[in-house]
């Protein structure tokens, strides 16, 4: 066995073990210590470092089960370099299931404000992971899923940073085999240069993608579908990576754009009926084509009704649930659009 | 639906939030052809319960209430405010009562009670019958009907087990309302206050399959259907089981830490027996993954709420078993 070892926080996690680091970031005005957890499985032969982070948006808490699967199954006597995983980015906000940290600053999102600073609790979550993570990062997936009632499906990767990272990212994009992939200008446009994606990338030269697959509320079967998908492409990206002995998965057709998407979201509050139910990720929609309508709860009245403006590929989709204006519902990828089409995988 | 029978759509200002909004009650009225009682249904007065949503919007959208005899007094969202956040309680009020389903008549003014005055005006003072429903948050589902027992008369109470166990569903708790949820409680005061004839439901729950969910909204559906059969509102048979348990107590099940729960029991469970000491789910720290805690049922019990995997708090909505262990509880036919 190689001496090697991932240290983080002054935890050092030695070759062909296990390790968890409660990473300290500050202590709150209830007293408590507010920590973030990071788990590490080191392998035995050095290699590549792949850092998984998850729920940096509370109400993101799907990618939880997705992360302690991945660390479960990995084993550190099989695998060159280290999984590095934070299932909780924002444990703050986990606790009230809020996307932003529950507090009067005017920095609440942790994944608008990296790489944080000396202040707000999210800029110095953010600082924490920077600068003890991040330093020991090779490559990185951070993970942003539906909330209770929506559900994703795409990975997106950036395309404004270093060409060698951009075409890094792009081949963990595909190795990770979701059949829809969307390139964005991460840094310089969504979500912007203070996300974890886009700093890493553009500052960092970290390659790293944005796996959102799936989320809560569509039944154990289907949730349990989306879980094996996001744990297979995980697998999939560490087979790439060379930090497992993987057979190479067999080609599938992927879906890749060049846009944020449009957003297709209620402009109203009330409930949200999908005109075709919830399990239709990836499916092709018409332009003019109804996607859901928007009742009153009150009168029971319509009051709005969503429909696809072009012909394309939903990515993001939602089951019938109180929705308030722009709460998620249904994302739609351009077909029209430059750089949109069908490749292979 | 027929032209004899006519519907209005209320909207009763009830006071103006700090933002400008004019908080509002809206609840549906349903004129039957004939004259009869009125029977008032209760939806959301805890913002986070909004399945019930849907269940008031297809029952009033249903063919029978062409022949209704009497009103129907539906309120499908008793607490707005809290529903704009899908809280339980009135957020923001700091009140030492800001559950809308504990404070009725309402005295003070409060937004939460204000509401709970406008509700006691204009829908609980106008009835005689009263279904209040209460289901499942996102994460977890319930199985029971509550059948009140402390009501002031024997009579009020021999019909509120007629309207209980019409509605369909097996599980039947035999429930002091003065204990629980409380004698403010919506159902607490208009049964011991204004002479109306209450009952409790508790079928259903968000974020399992549609399938599943489905199933549960046409239960409510075709029981309120029932329960209106039940008291001549509507003509037909009432629903009537072959069984029904009728206890007097329930467990419980919660977690006391914070975690991701995982459930050992589904759905599938709901009113099926379990014998004491089952495991009904663990929680584990979504931090360490550590097991934290154990959930097991204390009692003998038959399931009447489960949950599904999701992130909890302490105390958040888990399991409970209603208890047959109690001496005199058991399954049997409907009771007077």
């Amino acid at each position: 066995m190689t001496r090697w070892s991932v240290r983080i926080g002054g935890i050092e996690t030695p070759a062909g073990t296990r390790g968890y680091v409660p990473l300290p970031v500050t202590t709150k005005l209830d007293g408590s210590e507010l920590t973030v957890p990071i788990h590490v499985v080191c392998g035995t032969e050095p290699g590549p470092r792949f850092t998984l982070v998850s729920t940096l948006h509370g109400g993101e808490w799907f990618s939880i089960e997705i992360l302690r699967q991945a660390i479960e199954a990995v084993d550190p006597s099989k695998l060159r370099g280290a999984l590095v995983a934070l299932p909780v980015g924002n444990p703050e906000a986990l606790n009230h299931f809020s996307r932003n940290m529950p507090d009067d600053s005017d920095e609440p999102d942790l994944n608008r404000c990296w790489p944080g600073g000396p202040t707000w609790l999210s800029e110095q979550i953010a600082r924490a992971i920077a600068q003890s993570v991040l330093p020991v990062t090779d490559c990185l997936a951070d993970y942003h899923v539906g909330t209770w009632g929506s559900a994703l499906g795409v990975v997106s990767y950036g395309t404004d940073g270093p060409s060698d990272v951009v075409a890094r990212s792009e081949a963990m994009a595909r190795a990770f085999g979701y059949p829809c992939i969307r390139a964005l200008h991460r840094s310089t446009g969504f979500p912007g240069p203070r996300s974890l994606g886009g700093y890493a990338a553009a500052t960092l030269g970290i390659p790293n993608i944005g796996p959102s697959i799936g989320g809560p509320g569509f039944g154990e079967e289907m949730e349990r579908v989306w879980l094996d998908e996001n744990l297979r492409g995980i697998f999939n990206v560490m087979g790439h990576l060379g930090m497992i002995d993987r057979p190479t998965p067999s080609k599938r057709r992927i879906f890749k754009f060049e846009t944020r998407g449009l957003r297709v979201v209620p402009s109203v509050g009330g409930i949200i009926f999908p005109t075709a139910g919830g399990r239709e990720l990836l499916r092709q929609v018409s332009a003019g084509e109804e996607l859901a309508r928007i009742v009153s709860p009150y009168s029971f009245k319509e009051l709005e009704v969503l429909r696809s403006p072009v012909d394309g590929i939903l990515f993001g989709t939602c089951r019938h649930y109180p929705v308030r204006p722009g709460d998620w519902a249904f994302f739609v990828a351009d077909a029209a659009a430059e750089g949109s089409g069908w490749i292979e995988g | 639906m027929g032209a004899d029978v006519r519907r209005q759509v209320h909207r009763v200002p009830v006071t103006i939030d700090l933002s400008g909004a004019e908080v509002t009650l809206v609840f549906h009225e349903v004129i039957g052809r004939r004259d009869g009682p009125t029977l008032a249904v209760l939806a959301g007065l805890h913002g986070s319960e909004w399945l019930t949503v849907e269940i008031i919007r297809r029952v009033l959208s249903r063919s029978e209430l062409q022949f209704l005899s009497g009103r129907i007094l539906a309120l499908p969202v008793g607490n707005p405010v809290a529903f704009n956040h899908l809280t339980r309680n009135t957020p923001l009020d700091e009140s030492d009562a800001p559950d809308l389903n504990r404070i009725f008549p309402g005295r003070r003014v409060t937004v939460t009670e204000l509401l709970a005055k406008a509700i006691t005006q204009h829908v609980l003072g106008r009835c005689q019958y009263l279904v209040d429903m209460h289901l499942g948050i996102w994460g977890s589902t319930w199985y029971s009907v509550g059948w009140p027992k402390d009501l002031p008369d024997d009579a009020t109470v021999r019909q509120a087990g007629v309207m209980a166990q019409a509605f369909g569903c097996p599980l039947i708790y035999h429930q002091r309302l003065a204990e629980y949820p409380g004698s403010q409680s919506a159902a607490g005061y208009a049964g011991m206050n204004l002479g109306v004839v209450p009952i409790h439901v508790e079928i259903g729950g968000a974020g399992f399959a549609p399938e599943v969910e489905e199933r549960w909204i046409e239960m409510n559906v075709a029981g309120l259907l029932s329960t209106m059969r039940a008291i001549g509102m509507l003509d037909g048979m009432p629903i009537r089981l072959d069984r029904y348990l009728h206890y007097k107590h329930f467990v419980r099940i919660e977690p006391s830490v914070g975690g991701y729960l995982y459930p050992a029991v589904g759905p599938d469970a709901l009113g099926s027996e379990v014998p004491a000491g089952t495991v009904a789910g663990r929680v584990v720290s979504p931090y360490t993954f550590e097991e934290l805690e154990v959930l097991r049922t204390p009692v003998r019990g038959v399931w009447r709420q489960v949950a599904r995997p999701y992130p909890v708090r302490p105390g958040s909505w888990g399991f409970a078993v209603a208890d047959i262990e109690e001496e005199g509880v058991g399954w049997g036919p409907a009771q007077e």
